[in-house]
């Protein structure tokens, strides 16, 4: 049928276009992962997430990770429901609760913004007019500004004490942040390369504890899930011997992989702040807080 | 006919102030490489010039690593170090503490060029 030279024409011509097929077929799989990573999903990244801890910790109920650690080191649970018969995080509330009520400079007080307090479910939210993540913090010293009144620092006790408060009046609310439009994807998608890029001199991401490793123990302490890593903020922590709030504690794992930290809620944080709190959508609030 | 009678004498005489001034501006050009040359020398001699300039390059990268947000804790320590032991004229101690945090701000360079990618793969996938 065929002679000898055709016949060499052909197969070559039917292994070019094997390997032209196969090597598409490669670069579209790639395409398709990649794509797949690059644009962001939300609801399949938190859905992901949950899985990835329920194989992580089977015995461990998604919603339970609002205890941080404490949901699966035993030992430390113990200890920590022992503190929390005497909270240390309780005079925070109290003083948190005077200012509340506090007339700022035009005579009006917090109330005028957040009602009775119990709002801590709003925040982070995406203000599509700024362009920007809203915290509670931001809320805070907008509130004092359209009171009239001077902004407070966001690494200061005040700020803290006040969202001490308006954690405790929220405790039970369902976290349920809404990831709406393109800005706000954008910072989601900002939020969540924060949290799994390398840095510092350790060369570690937030992910190398907290996702690949979570569970493990660094020194004598569990590393806690990403699961509910915002909801009981802001915390206690018998290191700081005081309460203190989510981002000193993102500047604290910053600074200890040998990074230099970001300012309490610049723009990195509140990103940070908006992916996590969206991963643990479903998740009841608890803050304040005790941490070790 | 006096044009034509002036143009034997005239032609040498150009050439020759045209020697003479090209001569002069390489004399010139050779004075200026040579101060230069003496220049260049000076500053590699001068160790409060090298430390400025290892100064200046260490902050150099320092901002381009800020720029990137990609920090290292170390970096700003040895950069103000480096500008405290200049101050006080330690100038080997300035260049040893720039040339470390230039190397730092290197690093976390190369760091945040490979994190720009290398991101994407740290999270679980959907089974």
């Amino acid at each position: 049928m065929f002679n000898g030279k055709e016949f060499t024409t052909i197969r070559r011509s039917a292994i070019a276009a094997m390997l032209l097929a196969l090597s598409s077929y490669s670069l579209l799989g790639y395409m398709a992962i990649f794509s797949h990573q690059a644009v962001a999903d939300p609801e399949a990244d938190r859905q992901a997430m949950r899985t990835f801890y329920q194989k992580r910790f089977p015995d461990v109920a998604p919603e339970a990770h609002k205890d941080g650690v404490y949901a699966f080191d035993e030992n430390a649970r113990e200890q920590w429901l022992e503190l929390e018969d005497f909270p240390p995080y309780e005079i925070a509330i109290d003083e948190g609760q005077e200012l509340f009520a506090t007339p700022l400079a035009d005579g009006g007080n917090y109330s005028d913004c957040f009602g009775d307090g119990a709002v801590k479910n709003r925040f982070p939210y995406f203000d599509e007019q700024q362009g920007e993540v809203i915290t509670l913090e931001l809320a805070i010293n907008t509130c004092r500004d359209q009171h009239g009144d001077q902004p407070l620092p966001y690494n200061g006790a005040e700020i803290t004490r006040l969202t001490a408060y308006i954690a405790f009046q929220s405790r039970g609310q369902t976290i349920a942040v809404a990831v709406a439009n393109e800005g706000a994807l954008a910072a989601y998608n900002d939020g969540k390369r924060f949290y799994a890029s390398r840095r510092g001199q350790l060369n570690f991401a937030c992910t190398s504890c907290h996702v690949q490793l979570a569970g493990n123990r660094l020194r004598a302490e569990h590393l806690s899930a990403s699961l509910g890593q915002v909801s009981h903020w802001p915390a206690y922590r018998l290191k700081w011997q005081d309460v203190g709030s989510l981002h000193q504690r993102f500047a604290r794992c910053i600074k200890q992989v040998g990074a230099e930290p970001f300012p309490p809620q610049s723009k990195e944080y509140r990103n940070l702040e908006y992916f996590l709190t969206y991963i643990s959508n479903g998740l009841p609030l608890n803050g304040p807080s005790i941490r070790k | 006919m006096k044009i034509l009678n002036i143009f034997p004498i005239t032609v040498p005489l150009l050439a020759v102030l045209l020697l003479a001034a090209c001569t002069d501006q390489s004399q010139e050009q050779s004075q200026e490489q040579s101060q230069e040359q003496s220049n260049e020398q000076s500053a590699a001699e001068d160790p409060a010039l090298l430390a400025r300039e290892a100064l200046d390059q260490a902050q150099a990268q320092y901002d381009a690593s800020r720029q990137a947000g990609h920090v290292w804790a170390r970096t700003p320590v040895l950069l103000k170090s480096a500008t405290e032991a200049l101050a006080a004229g330690d100038f080997s101690g300035a260049i040893s503490a720039a040339d470390q945090a230039t190397r730092l701000a290197d690093a976390s360079l190369t760091q945040a060029q490979a994190e720009q990618t290398a991101w994407l793969h740290r999270f679980p996938k959907m089974p």
